[in-house]
């Protein structure tokens, strides 16, 4: 069964967030009314991990499926990471915001998580301008190239990046108000419904980003 | 408990309350407030209509009182950075302030944290105020994130 | 006691609801206008194209309270006057002067408590293309009810 997800966004527990999660619960049911689809979102806060925060009631009580990941600064840019684990907590710093982004690409693997690297083609912080640099990333197969909150032209630079070097391609909102939930979604092919799952469809592959305007068609196919 | 990051600041403002103020709200700074943001509501802009709909005077748009917190916040003397800018701001209004009111400030350090953006390393510094009127009664509490950049 | 008449009721809005965009502007004088009340002495970013290069910037930016200011102004004239309950702005990039600056509204929470009929808005500010994103930020509107009308 197709599982469409939000692969990126932020709660309150983000610094820069105003959104609650029940706030994005209440509109993502906004969005099924208006004849859109999705599944699911994956909390993935700034710097920062909660292992404790359950949120299986409240998803139960909207229909809405809530992971958890992260969203951690490196000397290569910002990288998402599913499937956070404690044992990953104890190798990785999450408040370090110089941390080799390549100790946590191997780290997350080793953990049994996966990195993908947030808005690549962000001017300044994105993957790309350390690419450009010269910086190589071989243990990397995946990056996000859909993100809601970047500029039209970064998020180019993310597709060439996917389209010339051969990277499979994520979509999230990056969204840090209710309404911007969902923008963007990662549409899966398999059934996903827990932070192990998730890597097992990452890394299948059978997966592609559209916005959510897209799944429309999903909703009346 | 504050957020642990690289660079040296003055530590010994956390749990402290600065003071500032007194600071008069005059119908003259009312006045210019609003007519530099197009304000047009009587009650902000004309002292009869305010007083009409039953205010003690000309009455203060909501977010006036951030106008004295800026300049009037310590030094952290925080070891990064050159450049700064204004990174957020929340007001939540408690009372009507109206022209005439006497405010003070109390204001705390909050935090200090760092993160990475498209320029580079940022350091959010963010404090905490509480507006008081002269009756003792709080008007207004606010929070300002000051940026510093590399 | 007040005898402010209310401009919207809890009842007129839904969750969902959008607003805008509303288009701004801030002229050089209106700036100096707002500059003038901290006694901050020209030439100055907000006000001075030199000095605004001189701190790395395209041209003199309108203050982040200012912006505010305004955020507030579009938020009573459609809400009324004494609505605004909490405003919390994260300020994304610099507001330029006498640009057109498209700031939307839209309806992301409603919720009847002891605190009153709140509203939550989430806002947004950019350029026309909104390419560039000046700010966002939530407010929350203690809107008063028909019911109680």
């Amino acid at each position: 069964m197709t599982t469409y997800l939000d692969l990126h966004c932020h709660s309150v527990a983000s610094d820069d967030s105003r959104a609650t999660v029940l706030q994005y619960l209440k509109w993502i049911n906004v969005l099924r009314k208006r004849g859109f689809t999705i599944d699911g979102i994956v909390l993935t806060e700034h710097r920062k991990f909660d292992y404790d925060i359950d949120y299986s009631q409240l998803a139960a009580e909207y229909g809405v499926l809530v992971l958890k990941g992260a969203e951690l600064d490196t000397c290569f840019g910002h990288m998402l990471v599913y499937n956070v684990t404690k044992g990953l907590g104890k190798d990785i710093d999450f408040g370090d915001v110089k941390m080799d982004g390549r100790d946590l690409i191997q780290a997350a693997k080793h953990h049994g998580g996966i990195v993908v690297p947030a808005h690549p083609g962000r001017f300044g912080i994105g993957l790309v301008e350390y690419m450009e640099q010269g910086v190589e990333f071989p243990d990397l197969a995946i990056v996000e190239r859909v993100n809601a909150g970047s500029k039209p032209e970064e998020n180019e630079r993310a597709e060439t990046l996917c389209d010339n070097g051969g990277y499979l391609g994520t979509a999230g909102s990056d969204a840090h108000l209710a309404s911007h939930i969902g923008r963007a979604v990662t549409e899966f092919k398999a059934t996903v419904r827990t932070e192990p799952e998730l890597v097992e469809a990452l890394m299948s592959g059978e997966f592609r980003p559209i916005y959510i305007e897209e799944t429309a068609a999903a909703t009346i196919g | 408990m504050p957020t642990q990051i690289d660079y040296e600041y003055d530590h010994s403002l956390y749990g402290v309350e600065h003071q500032s103020g007194p600071f008069e709200v005059t119908n003259d700074i009312i006045s210019v407030y609003a007519r530099s943001v197009g304000e047009d509501n009587p009650i902000f802009v004309d002292r009869d209509a305010a007083l009409a709909a039953g205010y003690a005077d000309q009455v203060a748009p909501p977010t006036l009182c951030a106008l004295f917190e800026r300049g009037e916040l310590p030094d952290i003397k925080l070891q990064f950075g050159r450049r700064q800018f204004h990174g957020g701001q929340r007001v939540t209004p408690r009372a009507t302030i109206v022209a005439g009111d006497i405010l003070t400030a109390s204001s705390h350090l909050k935090d200090v944290y760092t993160k990475t953006g498209r320029s580079g390393t940022m350091a959010h510094v963010v404090w905490e105020t509480t507006f008081r009127n002269q009756h003792g009664t709080i008007v207004a509490d606010v929070q300002r994130s000051q940026v510093v950049r590399e | 006691m007040t005898t402010e008449y209310p401009k919207l009721y809890f009842e007129d809005v839904d969750l969902g609801d959008e607003i805008g965009p509303v288009v701004l502007s801030v002229s050089d004088e209106q700036v100096v206008d707002f500059c003038s009340l901290w006694g901050n002495p020209a030439p100055n970013r907000f006000t001075d194209q030199a000095e605004a290069e001189r701190v790395g910037l395209e041209g003199p930016i309108v203050p982040g309270i200012m912006t505010m200011a305004l955020v507030s102004r579009v938020l009573t004239d459609w809400a009324g006057a004494e609505t605004v309950a909490d405003l919390d702005l994260v300020f994304r990039g610099s507001v330029p002067h006498n640009e057109p600056l498209h700031m939307g509204i839209q309806i992301s929470d409603t919720s009847e408590d002891d605190t009153g009929n709140m509203v939550q808005c989430d806002i947004t500010m950019t350029n026309p293309a909104a390419d560039r994103r000046y700010l966002i930020g939530t407010a929350m509107l203690n809107l008063p009810s028909r019911d109680a009308a």
